[in-house]
């Protein structure tokens, strides 16, 4: 039953690849010297964002240490959602924003770092910060009782406890920005070419789409390479054992790191603020921009919630997988090809089902994010869990039973936040929408349409509601996890 | 046992299954009319997003044809058009009226697949305009709008330029946002008309020159316009017909020109056409018939703010406002899939 697991999520996960192949009888890498310059400039742009991600993100969660022991644990909840906005609005928003507010923009490398970093540091955050409360245990008490600072403890415990989270949260926004489209084109230097750009190319100038495959395939290997050297370098010596006793995180709680990441929600989300009330006024003189209204809500819920629940279900089977070290590493190296080649995939594989087509966006959507969550968090959580799962092999438990009473109960909490994060993110897709349906049925699809036909400031109005439907989604999926949680202890 | 767990575990999802289920419903509703009109003809057009939403052209073009021919109208959002031809490879079976390419694709798509060949009769009443620039070579794909290609410029915060030349002056430094050629198909128009007026080695002379007055280039026209509409810049490569959007939609009649250059504009066509393997061709023939009749050429007018191809017998005030720009003659007959290929190399080589 586990290998199943394995193979299936393996299969699912190859999707794309496979229908491609088999429709297009063949696929081929382009020319070196074609990609070579192409694959430098999207790995250094990929490499320096996360970086800086990571080292804000690092400092952001410091800050959100600080208003968990201020506000409590439900203060805290609410700014982490706030924190995650800039994942769910469409990245032209946010670019505006920033023309906005930067003058004058920083183009080139300087700007697609900064963009990226405003994107990411929200989520980079939160999930350091979740990762403090489990993984300090009792070491940061003993550094707090003896009076170490907040540096020394960093410099001596803090790097090697986190050092395996902090690479998975790299690699994460590593994997984002190395499949980043619009802004490397619009903030990076004119003619910024990256491997998305290319692949991107291959399909709509070229027409070869056994090309792009190739291109893609070629992020896939970029990726397990990197991968492959953190394997070596950190997983060797990190910590993986985790605490489900909170620890007192005291000694780290800086309330200036909440400046970075609201810092960067806020300068994101700014022109969201500026187009609103024109973007109303415009609804109201032309009703036809919010004609259907109920069905793009009831439509982007659907999509939101039907990620949701394949993440959770994928999640599950992935932690049922393991622990298995190929697969492991499969896992953590994987990279979905880009969203222009899952779309095209899943339109590929609908063929005329129209009526179902919602089942091939959220298949779509759910490959494009279960690595991404699996590197988020899932693949320490389930790590960490090692030890435990050992001991109770020693014992002689079933797999079946490790399973239900030892792993379930313990990850069905952060499964439910991963599910959440999925379907905030899922909520304000369009791009593989768009490929697989004609229609358009939820409403970020809608507010890409307003924003194609002059109407940028309803489509801003509209962001709004798709904020709050995805939220409410991300909100509901977190809180039915813990519920899980709490049940599958009873 | 099985179902104990599912209820001890489902059960806190109840609410949101029932979201779930009621939006499946919803888009069953909306994705299934075709079902309730089982038993009239139904004619599947693929079309571009903007001409497909509910403030664009398609729906009201639609819904006229629709009652006259007592017929159903699937009416598909495909995409851009280079997308569009990609998904057309895949599902041309399918699909009666495509509606869309333009010169940049159109080789592609005469190439691509076959296409059905009006007769003579079926142009014999139809007034074109004397404006359109194109005349009909191949009668397979048939303009149905078009509009001239230009700078639109914000009254007052910089003067206009007066040539691609004066594109060059200082003025203009760090205030142009242009369309990237290899990711939007207006991107590829500016770049042509350079090749055209200048050749292949003025034209990457030229954007040698003008680089350090474009501010971006966007991935998308749809990019490149939200930075104008929010003010990051006072000019930016689009249709004349832009203007008409400003001065119908937000009655704004003085802060939006256009600039005329000495040397003449390129212009975009769109085109329609039927796919040889289209299972109702004297359906699709009379949609694209009504597609040029005046009462749809109005609505294309006032919707899709796009000029007509035919004559009208009174045309709109704001169409009468437009400035008449002189049209350059491009020759988009040469405009090869290899030829964009090797000029886009050579664009790319450039920055």
């Amino acid at each position: 039953m586990r290998a199943l697991s394995r193979v299936l999520i393996a299969v699912l996960l190859l999707f794309p690849y496979l229908i491609f192949i088999i429709r297009t009888q063949s696929f081929s890498f382009p020319e070196i010297t074609e990609v070579a310059n192409v694959l430098s400039f999207t790995l250094t742009q990929a490499f320096l964002s996360a970086l800086a991600s990571v080292i804000l993100g690092v400092w952001g969660a410091l800050g959100l240490v600080w208003v968990f022991s201020r506000f409590g644990e439900i203060f805290v909840n609410r700014v982490t959602f706030f924190l995650l906005l800039p994942n769910l609005v469409p990245a032209l928003f946010i670019i505006l924003s920033c023309f906005q507010i930067f003058k004058p923009f920083p183009f080139g490398m300087t700007g697609i770092v900064i963009l990226h970093s405003l994107i990411n540091v929200g989520t980079v955050s939160v999930s350091i910060f979740l990762t403090l409360r489990s993984r300090f245990g009792r070491t940061i008490e003993l550094a707090y009782v003896e009076g170490a600072s907040l540096w020394f403890f960093f410099r001596r415990a803090g790097v090697r406890l986190l050092s395996t989270d902090l690479y998975s949260l790299f690699l994460y926004v590593f994997s984002l920005c190395f499949a980043s489209f619009s802004v490397p084109l619009m903030a990076g230097k004119i003619g910024s070419n990256t491997l998305e750009v290319l692949i991107y190319e291959k399909i709509r100038v070229d027409g070869n789409l056994a090309q792009a495959i190739g291109l893609s395939l070629v992020q896939l290997l970029m990726l397990m390479g990197l991968t492959l050297m953190g394997k070596l370098k950190i997983f060797s010596t990190g910590v993986r054992e985790s605490n489900y006793k909170w620890s007192n995180l005291k000694l780290l709680s800086r309330g200036s790191g909440l400046l970075m990441p609201v810092g960067c929600v806020l300068v994101s989300l700014s022109g969201l603020f500026t187009g609103l009330l024109s973007g109303i006024e415009q609804i109201r003189s032309t009703p036809a921009l919010v004609q259907g209204l109920p069905t793009l809500i009831m439509g982007t819920f659907l999509i939101s919630i039907g990620t949701s629940i394949f993440c959770i279900f994928g999640l599950l089977i992935v932690a049922y997988g393991l622990p298995h070290s190929t697969f492991r590493w499969f896992l953590f190296s994987f990279v979905a090809p880009s969203s222009a080649l899952v779309g095209f995939a899943m339109f590929l594989l609908k063929r005329n089902n129209n009526n179902i087509e919602f089942i091939y966006i959220i298949l779509g959507l759910s490959i494009l994010i279960l690595p991404v969550l699996y590197r988020f968090r899932w693949a320490n959580l389930i790590d960490s869990l090692e030890p435990q799962i050992e001991t109770a092999r020693t014992l002689g438990a079933s797999w079946n039973l490790i399973f239900t009473k030892l792993v379930f109960p313990q990850v069905i909490g952060e499964a439910g936040l991963l599910a959440g994060l999925a379907g905030i993110w899922a909520s304000g897709d369009f791009a593989i929408s768009k490929l697989v349906s004609g229609k358009n049925f939820t409403l970020a699809m809608h507010i890409d349409s307003l924003m194609s036909s002059y109407r940028i400031n309803p489509g801003v109005t509209l962001a709004w509601v798709l904020i709050i439907v995805g939220v409410s989604v991300g909100m509901f999926f977190w809180g039915i996890g813990r519920v899980l949680g709490e049940k599958s202890y009873s | 046992m099985v179902v104990k767990i599912l209820i001890k575990y489902l059960r806190p999802l109840g609410t949101y299954f029932f979201i779930l289920g009621l939006a499946i419903i919803f888009f069953h509703i909306d994705h299934g009319v075709e079902l309730k009109n089982a038993t009239k003809k139904l004619l599947t057009v693929y079309a571009y997003s903007s001409f497909t939403q509910s403030w664009g052209a398609g729906p009201e073009l639609v819904l006229i044809f629709e009652e006259a021919c007592n017929c159903k109208v699937d009416l598909i959002d495909a995409g851009d058009s280079g997308v569009l031809l990609q998904k057309l490879r895949y599902e041309v079976g399918n699909v009666d009226v495509v509606l869309g390419m333009d010169q940049m694709t159109k080789d592609e798509a005469l190439s691509g697949f076959a296409w059905h060949e009006f007769s003579e009769k079926f142009f014999s009443d139809i007034q074109w305009s004397p404006m359109l620039p194109v005349s009909l070579e191949k009668k397979t794909l048939i303009p149905f709008d078009w509009a001239p290609l230009t700078f639109v410029i914000r009254k007052g915060d910089v003067k206009p330029p007066i040539s691609l030349d004066d594109l060059l002056d200082q003025r203009f430094e760090k205030k142009i946002s242009l369309q990237d050629p290899r990711t939007s198909n207006l991107g590829f128009q500016f770049y042509y008309w350079l090749i055209s007026e200048k050749g292949e080695a003025g034209a990457i002379n030229y954007l040698e020159k003008l680089k350090g007055n474009i501010f971006s280039m966007a991935p998308s026209w749809s990019a490149a316009y939200g930075l104008f509409q929010t003010k990051q810049v006072p000019l930016t490569f689009s249709y004349l017909t832009s203007l008409m959007y400003h001065w119908q939609q937000e009655k704004d009649l003085d802060q939006i020109e256009a600039a005329n250059f000495v040397q003449g504009h390129p212009y975009q066509v769109e085109y329609v056409g039927i796919p040889a393997t289209s299972a109702d061709r004297d359906l699709a023939e009379k949609f694209i018939r009504f597609l040029l009749s005046e009462k749809a050429q109005e609505i294309i007018v006032t919707r899709n703010f796009m000029l007509p191809v035919v004559k009208l017998t009174s045309s709109s005030e704001n169409l009468r406002r437009l400035p008449k720009l002189k049209i350059k003659e491009l020759n988009y007959s040469s405009l090869t899939a290899e030829k964009k290929k090797t000029w886009l190399e050579l664009w790319k080589g450039l920055w």
